[in-house]
Formats: structure tokens, C-alpha cells, sequence
């Protein structure tokens, strides 16, 4: 994704390289995103791009498990009795019965965390990747998943009370708050995330609004950049303001 | 044994999450049930638990001339499945060229694994004619056809039925071809009339209407069916229904061992 001309400019006007940019807070909010669904965290589409290895002839060694095939234990499905009725909206009428929503604050049953067992005296081979020759035997579950690389952050798995339709929530809540994160713009609302800073320094500068941050975030933004100009921190401030005023204002 | 082949004509219309949620359902109810993957997109272990960069399953088994027994997963919930696995364009193609010439290749792999007798098989099937499905039709019991309640699958219908026609119908030991709406909404007028026309065309067919539940996916992300994620859910009951629906059609004994 091409880098904001902001962030370019800044690295113009400061030295340095603006391939040295990253994209934390994007970066964070991907990874807590993938952390919140275990197939999602096991998923790595580039892996699974990798060239798939011919089948061998009796490429499983050994002879096959005994596999001891038995009946499911009988789980009864609970009643949606115990459920709120649904409102219906006025003038439709559905025919086929009205879809019972679950109530917000429904319980969801808890998925255990560990799901993967073979069944009682399966023998125990090694997953068999695109990386991986020939399996031999190994430890048992092999064809199951590993625990998700990063432990959830809300913990669907685990928790006994689920928060409803995480997937839903806006993308950036989960993200982590900046330290120089600043009031509203009131010179480009919704613009730039630079403007934003422009206008909290500006008006630091000024006498301020009550809007204001009262961190004053100029003087660390500039150790920010003096660091990955590598150079050292430069005292002035009032520079600073000044070129945060011009950009908040267009100039 | 009894054999169910989940089919469609239509791609995207919810087979593999059909297939794994009727497993599920027919499973709790005390049976041994056995689902497996007959199509290359190797979706459905992914419902039981499957570790996605898993590449075995019956096509690499059946190429290497291995046993269907190395390559059974089961759930924790007690569904035993048997992944498609996962192979490169030509052992696909030298899979699929070998399928055709063995019409009872299906069937001889089954016996193989030694189920019990009043063990219930569920087929996924990739959408559309093909050898994966001229196989599970051959020794279905019973047909489920999948369809979204829009015009574009409401369409797709009658290709299913001349299929099941030539290769169910005449067939000692087929019982019937069973009908279900999947992702309803009744929000919707269009989804509404279709589900209305496909009641009005198939009656008791039409064995179950499975609404849209966000549950549904979120079952799939967290490794699992929707009833074992979500026992209240809208879906749940949907395909407890089903499942009672099947099992009545087939009439298939409940099992008598509680959780």
C-alpha cells in the first residue's frame, strides 16, 4: 500500500526513509483479529500456496490404526423455549416461523480449547506437509491443530460468558491508543491523522480550545523523528508548531 | 449403513457447512456417523477440527493405494471424518480419471473401514455434475439438495434432479430426495417467496429451512459446528430439525448413551 504523502513529507522534511514507516496500529489490529479465531490464526494462505508434494506409493508408513468407530454420545439440543420472542416488524409475516434470535446476552457454550484428539488408539503419525517428506510415526493428535500462535485477546475460547459477533466490532477498537493520539481536527475532520496533529499543536501554540490535548505531543513527535533520522532531538518547538500549523491549514 | 449424498447443482450455496452441521446433528443423537469429503476444496475436516495445512485424506490415501483407516479424524463431539486431503493438479487429475471406470469405488472404500451396520455416512460433494458426485449418487440412500433461496439456485434445481433421476431413482435402496433452504432470511421478500415456491413445489421435500445465523460462520472460525459452539442458536434447532427430518426418512434408530 503506498505510504500517505504526509508521512513521505515528513520523512523529506526530517531526513531519513519512509520505507522505514510501519504501520503498527494496522499491523496490531490484523494480529488481534486473527487472534480472536482459532481457524483464522491456523490459516496461512502463503503456506498453503507452497507447491504440493506428488503422492508416493504407500507414502503412510506403517499399516493402518485400528480405528474403533462408535456411536457420538447423545447431546440433546436445548429448547429455544427459555429464548425472548422475537418482535416481529409490523406488516410482515413471514410464513415458515419466525427466526429466534439469540438474546444479546446469551450464553454461548464455551468451545474447549483443545479439540483435536484422534480417536482412542489411532496410531500416531505427523502431519504430512509441503514441507515435510515421508512422515514417520509420532506423537498422537498429529492431525489436528496446534494452539493458536497468539493467545486470544478476548479469549472466546475460554471465556464462559461470549461476547456476541466480535467479528463486527469496529476495526479500530482493538487498537492500541497513540501516545500523541489528539482531539478532532477542527481544520480537516476526518483528513489526515497528521492534520489532526497539526491542529492539537496548534492549538498548544495558541490559547486552546478545551479540546486541546494538554500533552503538548510536538516536543515528543520531534524525538520521534529526530530517532529515526538518526539524529539528535532538536530543542525548538515553536519551528514545529509553525510547520504543523501550515500543513493543518493546507499550506 | 445408510448413505447420505449432500449435492447441489450451484456452487456457494452451503454443502460443506450442510454436510458438517447434519453430521453433527445426527451425531448427537447417539449414532456413529461418518462424514466425508469428496471435494477438492477440502473444506469439511475444517468444521471437525481439521489442522489446515494437514495434507492428507482419502485422494492421497486412495492413490497410494492406503487404507481409508490412516486417514479417519474424529471430533471432539464424536464425528469421524475423512478429509479429501489435499494433492497437486496431476495426482488430482489421475484421482479423478480413475473414479469413472470403478463405479462402485465409493462403496468398496466404506466397506473397507469396517462401520458398523447402522453406521450413517454423510457425502459433501463439489457442486455440479462430476465424477465425485456420480459416485456418491451411486450408492446414496437418500439425496439432499442445497439451495440459497434466490432465483440463481432456485434455478440450478432441475439439473439436480435429472441427475439424481439418472442415477438415484431406479436404484433399489434409494428413499427419497429431501430439500433444504440454506441462509434463509425472512427479512427478505425475495428469500420469503423463494423458500414459499420451493414449499409450494416439493412439500414435505422441502425437509428444512436453515436460517442465516451469524453463529454459522463463527462455528467454522472457531473449529466447530454451530451446535457445539452455539446449542441455543437459531441454526442449532435448524438442523436439530433437519436431522430428525433425515433420520425419520431413513428411518434411523437413536442411540441410547448420554453425554
Amino acid at each position: 500500500m503506498p505510504k500517505s504523502d504526509d508521512i513521505v513529507n515528513l520523512f523529506h522534511q526530517f531526513g531519513g526513509k519512509a520505507d522505514d514507516y510501519q504501520e503498527i496500529s494496522r499491523t496490531n489490529t490484523s494480529r488481534q483479529a486473527r487472534s480472536r479465531w482459532p481457524l483464522l490464526s491456523a490459516l496461512d494462505p502463503e503456506g498453503a500456496a507452497a507447491q504440493v508434494p506428488p503422492v508416493q506409493p504407500s507414502e503412510s508408513a506403517g499399516s493402518p490404526p485400528p480405528v474403533a468407530f462408535r456411536p457420538a454420545p447423545v447431546q440433546p439440543v436445548a429448547p429455544l423455549a427459555d429464548l425472548a420472542p422475537v418482535v416481529e416488524p409490523p406488516g410482515i409475516t413471514p410464513p415458515l416461523g419466525t427466526p429466534v434470535e439469540s438474546a444479546v446476552d446469551e450464553i454461548r457454550k464455551p468451545v474447549p480449547p483443545v479439540w483435536r484428539a484422534r480417536s482412542a488408539g489411532a496410531a500416531a503419525i505427523p502431519p504430512q506437509t509441503a514441507a515435510t517428506p515421508v512422515p514417520a510415526p509420532a506423537a498422537a493428535a498429529a492431525w489436528t491443530r496446534q494452539e493458536p500462535a497468539f493467545a486470544p485477546v478476548s479469549a472466546p475460547v475460554a471465556a464462559p460468558a461470549r461476547e456476541p459477533a466480535p467479528v463486527t466490532a469496529p476495526a479500530p477498537t482493538a487498537a492500541p491508543v497513540s501516545p500523541w493520539a489528539a482531539a478532532p481536527s477542527p481544520v480537516a475532520a476526518g483528513g489526515s491523522p497528521l492534520a489532526r496533529l497539526g491542529a492539537a499543536a496548534a492549538a498548544s501554540a495558541a490559547p486552546a480550545p478545551a479540546q486541546a490535548s494538554p500533552a503538548a505531543p510536538s516536543g515528543n513527535l520531534q524525538e520521534v523523528f529526530a530517532r529515526l533520522a538518526g539524529q539528535p532531538a532538536a530543542p525548538a518547538v515553536a519551528p514545529i508548531a509553525a510547520l504543523w500549523r501550515r500543513l493543518g491549514g493546507g499550506a | 449403513m445408510k448413505v447420505i449424498a449432500v449435492v447441489s447443482a450451484k456452487g456457494g450455496v452451503g454443502k460443506t457447512t450442510v454436510s458438517a452441521n447434519l453430521a453433527s446433528a445426527l451425531a448427537r443423537q447417539g449414532r456413529t456417523v461418518v462424514a466425508v469429503d469428496l471435494d477438492p476444496q477440502n473444506a469439511l475436516g475444517l468444521h471437525f477440527g481439521l489442522e489446515p495445512r494437514e495434507l492428507r485424506g482419502i485422494s492421497r490415501s486412495t492413490i497410494a493405494g492406503e487404507n481409508w483407516k490412516g486417514v479417519v479424524l474424529r471430533s471432539p463431539a464424536g464425528v469421524y471424518a475423512l478429509p479429501y486431503g489435499v494433492v497437486n493438479e496431476d495426482d488430482r487429475a489421475t484421482f479423478e480419471a480413475g473414479l469413472d471406470p470403478q463405479p462402485e469405488w465409493l462403496l468398496h472404500q466404506l466397506r473397507q473401514l469396517g462401520l458398523p451396520e447402522d453406521a450413517v455416512v454423510v457425502l459433501d460433494t463439489p457442486p455440479g455434475p462430476s465424477a465425485y458426485l456420480r459416485q456418491a449418487l451411486h450408492i446414496a440412500h437418500l439425496a439432499i439438495v442445497v439451495a440459497l433461496p434466490d432465483a440463481a439456485s432456485y434455478a440450478s434445481l432441475p439439473l439436480m434432479q435429472r441427475l439424481v433421476q439418472t442415477y438415484c431413482t431406479q436404484r433399489d435402496g434409494f428413499v427419497d430426495t429431501l430439500y433444504v433452504v440454506n441462509q434463509a432470511d425472512n427479512g427478505r421478500q425475495l428469500a420469503r417467496d423463494v423458500t414459499n415456491v420451493m414449499r409450494g413445489s416439493f412439500g414435505e421435500r422441502l425437509a428444512g429451512v436453515i436460517h442465516q445465523d451469524p453463529a454459522v460462520s463463527e462455528a467454522l472460525a472457531s473449529d466447530t459446528t454451530v451446535l457445539d459452539y452455539d446449542r441455543h442458536s437459531q441454526a442449532t434447532q435448524d438442523f436439530a430439525g433437519l436431522a430428525d427430518r433425515v433420520a425419520a426418512a431413513l428411518r434411523l434408530r437413536r442411540g441410547g448413551l448420554a453425554a
